[in-house]
């Protein structure tokens, strides 16, 4: 499929001045684009499984379904639920003050569309995250597309985009030398604290002790090293022995933000600080996988060109092939993984930073939010990005947010277009080529 | 100033599949061009400054603040030698040196180290040949290409810098010692003299000014002293304090006053990664503060390819060997214009080592005619260093084969047409960060 660029040229939105000249902020919010990742959730492998990893069992979320698995498997987590409402209801204040809400929920619902990645835990965080945002608008109305895959947060397993996994695999390896295995010395200090949670020993005994027989250690890069092959559509390249230590260590964050008894974080061995060390190793493998220029191309052109030119479409009033929901629509939320927001990050080249964080994650029902924006006294039109999350801790400790006590917040630079503000305003114009040399038209469709 | 891209249309240089096609290497070097770092020097900071940060005296380089050391020297004529080696079995290099010395170009930064550096490559790669390196004088000047900005060739919004790395991290630069405590906890235990891990840390004494103490010294983004375009606060102290150990490794003096080990090193390096990614990655500051050397070098490969003489290229369209030596915040620049990334053993994900280089080899197939670019980043490991050993094309240096982003094909060795190459350069440089001077 290929689709044409956006031209604005009729338009009078490439003005890239007027944002450093204005000293005041006079722009109106005219729509939210929020790209957010899915809540709290259960760890993707059932515990017999990580089981193996481990010299003690991993921890029961409470409350959770049980059963034979899937069951109970990569679920939205009752806590999760309760911290994507919180979420919500933050977005329900800030967008009432931003006049995008009136805080009459049925008549705003009325402009606000929500879309999701068809998995249990992915729509239902949308639905969480609706409840807090519209409490009374009835149930909440969560597009997904279904069966199969989302050509927005799937586009390779939709056949929207396609991808040669001999060349993700060669771009892959030349970052790294063609020598995955050198990343075992660079992230030792992190595949150490690993080990010595897993294991169940201090993080500085010297010298490590050996693994139990029944335990598969997952920092044993002989046994299973680490290599760059071919995968498949969800995991576009398989690092071989980092994917397995992703699988061992992905349920601490989860384990903290749940509120577990830190007893039951990493076994008592892990806090704050040491689970944001130890995800260093997951940032890597999602910077390989979706921020590595080919594969975000690839994989992130469809969700940034709807992005795009849902924002033209507000800006314009008219309906735009390949934009999302009318050009009237005040509200988007798009729900899927770090996998897709790493991937648009990274097509991008956007970095943050919150605190309690290491830069760049992706973190639990964190949102990477495109706000278009309108000059009062020019007409001019702009586009602010920022990312916004909780912190590990409110995540924790369920914290009510309000204006006064928000989320965690970055506003954020966008290379070849932030203007030299405080908020680093990007004209809709600049925006806009940016966007169309960025994005592959092979990778993308018209698809509204 | 302002530049006219090079514009390839007459040249079949365009073909883009012409390599996925090939399954053998029948491509020949026609010109490699080596940009490179330092070897192993001093600190930059001078020891009376640095021991206000440390328990114990840090080590004498026996060399003042910044200069190349004695074993910088050898290693970068050992490094040398492994080029000679290289380049004559790739058929670059004869063995003749007065001859091959018609047909290498060597520039380097104005400074002492970088100077240095270039001779001592010199003496390994053209032992027999009167050492020819230019350079700017006094050792103050700006180069244009390594410090565009000072040079006026390039100009930067210095706001619109501090605002670029601003908007990387959340316009918190405090974050920063929370992200990165693992590695200021490790650099304080060393500098203090105390057991990693231990817990709690004892206080610094009295008489000593703790780095990583970012409440009395915050971690900030604010303009800086040229050729560094940014200063941030705190941060940048403990770079100043950290940047000995990799020295003393390379060097092979004891290593953190005996505390630390090769994985510590590495570790540490990250604070010192940080600085530089920020400051020379961030994609402004790249394009403006690389633009202008990524320039000469695109240019110098065509001026090579079409045989003619080409405005802003370095040498002359018969040069097989280019080598520009300056320092890791231009390798890191270039690297981040290009998006490009690499790993060697020992070392963390792009770091730019002690004589470390990205080289650019332009290759011709002798079955298509088609030229490509092959890119890959050449260092020493930190043994290497430490030990002087010896190089050979069976005991070379770390390489790391690198892919350019929307050029390489997928390949062993990821190599980029040049025709894509070009058209790659033309959307990451600048043209008003660059000039037309040869």
């Amino acid at each position: 499929m290929k689709i044409h660029p956006l031209q604005l040229l009729t338009l009078g939105l490439s003005c890239v001045s007027f944002a450093a000249a204005q000293p005041v902020d006079d722009t109106q919010a005219k729509q939210v684009i929020i790209f957010g990742r899915h809540a709290v959730r259960t760890p993707v492998l059932p515990n017999n499984a990580l089981n193996a990893f481990s010299a003690q069992s991993y921890p029961v979320f409470p409350d959770v379904p049980t059963g034979p698995p899937p069951a109970g498997i990569a679920v939205i987590t009752p806590n999760g639920a309760t911290d994507e409402t919180i979420l919500g209801s933050y977005f329900h204040l800030w967008l009432k003050q931003e006049g995008l809400l009136t805080g009459n929920d049925s008549a705003d619902a009325k402009f606000v569309y929500f879309r999701a990645n068809d998995t249990p835990l992915i729509t239902d965080t949308a639905q969480a995250f609706w409840t807090g945002m519209l409490p009374t608008a009835g149930p909440p109305n969560v597009n997904v597309v279904s069966p199969g895959s989302d050509p927005l947060f799937d586009p390779v397993g939709a056949g929207v985009a396609l991808l040669d996994y001999q060349m993700a695999v060669a771009a892959v390896n030349g970052r790294l030398g063609s020598n995955p295995q050198a990343l075992a010395t660079a992230y030792a200090p992190e595949l150490a604290l690993t080990r010595s949670v897993l294991l169940g020993y201090p993080a500085n005994e010297t010298p490590a002790p050996l693994a139990p027989a029944n335990v598969t250690d997952v920092t044993d890069f002989t046994a299973n090293p680490i290599t760059a092959t071919a995968g498949s559509t969800s995991v576009p390249v398989n690092l071989g022995g980092l994917e397995q230590v992703i699988y061992a260590i992905d349920p601490f964050v989860m384990e903290y933000t749940d509120g577990l008894p830190m007893a039951e974080v990493g076994w008592g061995q892990l806090n704050a600080g040491s689970i944001s060390q130890i995800f260093r190793l997951y940032d890597l493998l999602l910077n390989l996988e979706y921020r590595t220029p080919y594969l975000a191309r690839i994989q992130s052109s469809n969700v940034a060109s709807h992005i795009v030119r849902s924002l033209v479409q507000t800006a314009t009033g008219n309906a735009t092939p390949g934009a999302l929901a009318t050009p009237s629509t005040k509200v988007i939320g798009l729900i899927a993984s770090n996998t897709n927001i790493s991937g648009l990050a990274g097509l991008f080249s956007l970095d943050w930073l919150l605190p309690s964080y290491q830069p760049d994650v992706s973190a639990l029902s964190g949102v990477l939010m495109f706000e278009l924006r309108q000059s009062q006294s020019t007409g001019e039109y702009i586009v602010r990005t920022s990312y916004v999350a909780q912190t590990m801790d409110q995540l924790r400790n369920q914290t009510p947010l309000t204006l006064d006590a928000p989320p965690a917040s970055a506003p954020v630079f966008v290379p070849g277009c932030s203007v030299d503000n405080a908020t680093f305003d990007c004209p809709l114009g600049n925006f806009v080529r940016v966007a169309n040399e960025l994005i592959d038209p092979h990778s993308a469709d018209l698809v509204n | 100033m302002q530049i006219k891209f090079v514009r390839f249309l007459p040249l079949a240089l365009v073909c883009a599949s012409c390599l996925t096609a090939q399954t053998a290497d029948d491509t020949q070097l026609k010109q490699v061009i080596i940009f490179g770092r330092h070897s192993v020097r001093a600190p930059v900071a001078p020891n009376a400054y640095l021991n206000q940060f440390s328990a114990q005296q840090f080590p004498d380089f026996s060399v003042a603040a910044g200069i190349l050391t004695p074993n910088g020297e050898k290693l970068e004529t050992i490094l040398g030698g492994y080029y000679r080696a290289w380049l004559t079995k790739e058929g670059l290099l004869t063995g003749n040196d007065t001859a091959d010395a018609n047909f290498v170009f060597f520039h380097a930064n104005a400074i002492q180290r970088t100077v240095d550096t270039a001779q001592h490559l010199w003496s390994g790669l053209l032992p027999g040949a009167p050492v020819n390196i230019q350079y700017l004088t006094p050792s103050t000047a700006n180069d244009p290409l390594f410090n565009p900005v000072g040079a006026g060739v390039a100009q930067l919004d210095t706001q619109k810098a501090i605002d670029s790395v601003m908007g990387r991290i959340g316009g918190n630069p405090p974050a920063l010692a929370s992200a990165y405590a693992p590695e200021f906890a490790l650099a304080r235990s060393v500098l203090l003299g105390y057991p990693a891990g231990q817990t709690p840390a004892p206080a610094a004494p009295a008489n000593l000014t703790d780095v990583t103490d970012f409440v009395a010294n915050p971690i900030t983004v604010t303009a800086g002293t040229s050729p560094e375009p940014l200063a941030f606060g705190g941060l940048s102290t403990v770079g100043n304090a950290i940047d000995p150990f990799v020295m003393e490794d390379g060097d092979g003096l004891p290593v953190g006053w005996g505390q630390m080990t090769a994985g510590g090193v590495s570790q540490t390096s990250r604070i010192y990664n940080l600085v530089l990614d920020l400051e020379f990655r961030t994609p402004y500051l790249a394009r403006v503060q690389s633009s202008n050397v990524a320039s000469h070098i695109v240019r110098s490969m065509v001026q090579s390819a079409i045989g003619n003489v080409l405005a802003g290229s370095l040498g002359t369209p018969s040069t097989k060997v280019v080598v520009l030596i300056a320092s890791d915040i231009n390798v890191c620049g270039l690297a981040g214009l290009f998006h490009i990334d690499w790993l060697l053993p020992g070392y963390q994900p792009d770091f730019c080592g002690p004589g470390g280089a990205l080289v650019f080899e332009l290759r011709q197939s002798q079955s298509t005619g088609e030229h490509i670019v092959r890119a890959s980043y050449i260092a020493q490991t930190l043994d290497q260093l430490r030990n002087l050993t010896p190089l050979t094309l069976d005991a070379p240096p770390a390489i790391a084969p690198v892919f350019i982003p929307n050029c390489s094909a997928d390949n062993a060795t990821f190599d980029c047409p040049l025709g894509r190459f070009v058209v790659q350069a033309e959307h990451a440089i600048d043209p008003e960060s660059a000039d037309l001077v040869n």
